[in-house]
């Protein structure tokens, strides 16, 4: 686990970022400074030259203005002061006048002078940058200074940027070690969701984090949890209907049973009726695995290679021209209301079955009298309804209709499977319809509402 | 009268008349035969039930 753990760190995308990042980041810093240093130490010496030109220029004008005397004097007074450059002044025959350091003396001109030691200072090696002029009249004066004050303001300056590129860098280490920390929980919070579920834990999710701190491998989590939530609902209802298939076949399997028994002990008619009775719960039983299997296929979604303009108005004089008779003799009464060209894109079979499921259950679950309307919309959404003025269904009832072997009225429900409006609802389903059932108070509606269709 | 002597069956019936490839659950089809009988005046001869299999139209 542990060397697991060593090899997820050493693979961590995040991990492997930050660390080229900070390399990256450390070369732009180290180039930062190398470029400021060149800059600043080029402009620093140009910066001096010119100060020093222009110390000579000013003490050239003194000279001219108030003779040798008085410049020398302020020439000392200059040098006084804190940071003075340093200065080496001869008369025409070359005696002193200023200055104390014998070596600044040399031909006109810019050089270099490196002192040994010895300075007032008393710093160790020193050079100095130092120009020298000669004068109208044979004064000649060296003005000299040390490049090394402003190059201790540019290393101050580098180390400066240094210290902060380092921290820089260590930033974006321990920001990548927490990023990649956290993200490794992450994965590793959904390897273990991943591992549940595999264990047979359906209910396993990973762990949702507020919005303000998600990051992108949570993405993933959320994926993985809708995922989840899907493979739950189509494994329950899986469970719920292999369940409800065997609760459902047991009952007619046992009756069957015991007209088989019944029959082997009975002689002459009573044995043909047993025998026929037990056929017909035989064929009740195939009805019923007709329906799953027609269920089955409808929500494979074949049929949707078979899809044509379908017009709503010939499956309904179709179905009601079926039905009539039965509803008729059952004492009930149909009523047809078609709008004209309501087509939409489907299969005529399903849709007649969509329709005759619906009929049927108006017939099977009202009482004589009942007036069914069917009827047809023509609209952007077209839709097909068949409504009653019957009892409705209870409410509590009204949401589980759709689900398969659901049947509200038990103690009539012996006709039907259970399976006629779990049929159509995938029906509406495979067209993308909404398949709708509302109680009318009188009355139940049961509504299809096929999507808008292209022109 | 094509099918004169022949058995014809409910799923037949009901795939030739309406294009029901499905089984309905009601007796649509005894239903119209029973129409059918009650139009033609009693005559239940002409139109048989073959029981366990479906109808037979019989002549003479």
């Amino acid at each position: 686990m542990s060397s697991k753990r060593a090899n997820a760190w050493f693979i961590s995308s995040s991990l492997r970022l930050s660390f080229l990042y900070a390399i990256l980041l450390g070369a732009a810093f180290a180039l930062t400074a190398l470029i400021v240093w060149r800059t600043a130490t080029v402009m620093a010496e140009s910066d001096l030259r010119q100060r020093i030109s222009l110390e000579i220029d000013a003490i050239g004008h003194e000279l001219d203005v108030e003779g040798l005397e008085a410049a020398a004097a302020a020439i000392s007074a200059r040098a006084e002061r804190p940071g003075a450059p340093e200065y080496w002044l001869t008369d025409q025959t070359g005696k002193r006048l200023v200055g104390d350091l014998s070596s600044l003396e040399g031909p006109n001109g810019w050089r270099t002078v490196t002192l040994d030691g010895g300075m007032a200072g008393g710093e160790g090696r020193e050079d100095l940058i130092v120009l020298t002029r000669t004068f109208p009249g044979g004064a000649r004066l060296s003005v000299g200074e040390d490049p090394a004050r402003a190059r201790h303001t540019i290393g101050q300056t580098i180390a400066i940027l240094g210290a902060v590129g380092v921290v820089s860098v260590l930033l974006v280490l321990v920001a990548g070690y927490l990023v990649t920390r956290s993200s490794l929980k992450r994965l590793e919070d959904m390897t273990e969701v991943l591992n549940r579920v595999s264990a047979g834990d359906l209910s396993a999710r990973t762990s949702i984090r507020p919005r303000i701190l998600i990051a992108d491998v949570d993405y993933i989590g959320d994926g993985i949890n809708q995922m989840l939530d899907r493979n739950q609902r189509l494994v329950e209802g899986l469970r719920q209907v292999s369940r409800d298939i065997a609760h459902d076949l047991r009952t007619p399997l046992s009756h069957l049973r015991q007209r088989l028994e019944s029959a082997r002990s009975s002689v002459g008619i009573s044995k043909d009726q047993e025998i026929d009775a037990a056929e017909e719960k035989a064929a009740q039983i195939i009805k019923t695995f007709d329906a799953i299997l027609r269920l089955a296929d409808i929500e494979a979604g074949s049929a949707k290679a078979r899809f044509t303009h379908i017009e709503l108005c010939e499956i309904v004089d179709t179905v009601v021209d079926a039905y009539n008779p039965d509803i008729e003799q059952g004492g009930r009464s149909v009523r047809v209301e078609c709008e004209q060209k309501a087509v939409v894109w489907g299969d005529c079979e399903l849709l007649t079955q969509a329709l005759a499921n619906l009929i049927e259950n108006a017939l099977r679950h009202t009482a004589v009298g009942t007036e069914i309307s069917v009827t047809v919309k023509n609209s952007s959404h077209p839709t097909l309804a068949v409504a009653d003025n019957g009892p409705g269904i209870p409410l509590m009832h009204l949401q589980h209709v759709k689900r398969p072997f659901v049947r509200v009225d038990s103690s009539r429900g012996g006709a039907g499977v259970g399976l006629g409006l779990s049929i159509t609802n995938a029906i509406a389903e495979l067209h993308s319809a909404k398949f709708e059932i509302s109680n009318l108070n009188p009355g139940l509606l049961a509504q299809i509402a096929f999507p808008k269709q292209a022109a | 009268m094509l099918n004169e002597g022949r058995v014809v069956t409910r799923t037949m019936l009901l795939e030739e008349i309406w294009g029901f490839r499905f089984d309905p659950g009601s007796n649509i089809v005894e239903s119209h035969i029973s129409r059918l009988r009650a139009k033609m005046g009693g005559g239940k001869a002409l139109i048989a039930t073959v029981r366990g299999a479906g109808y037979v139209i019989k002549t003479g």
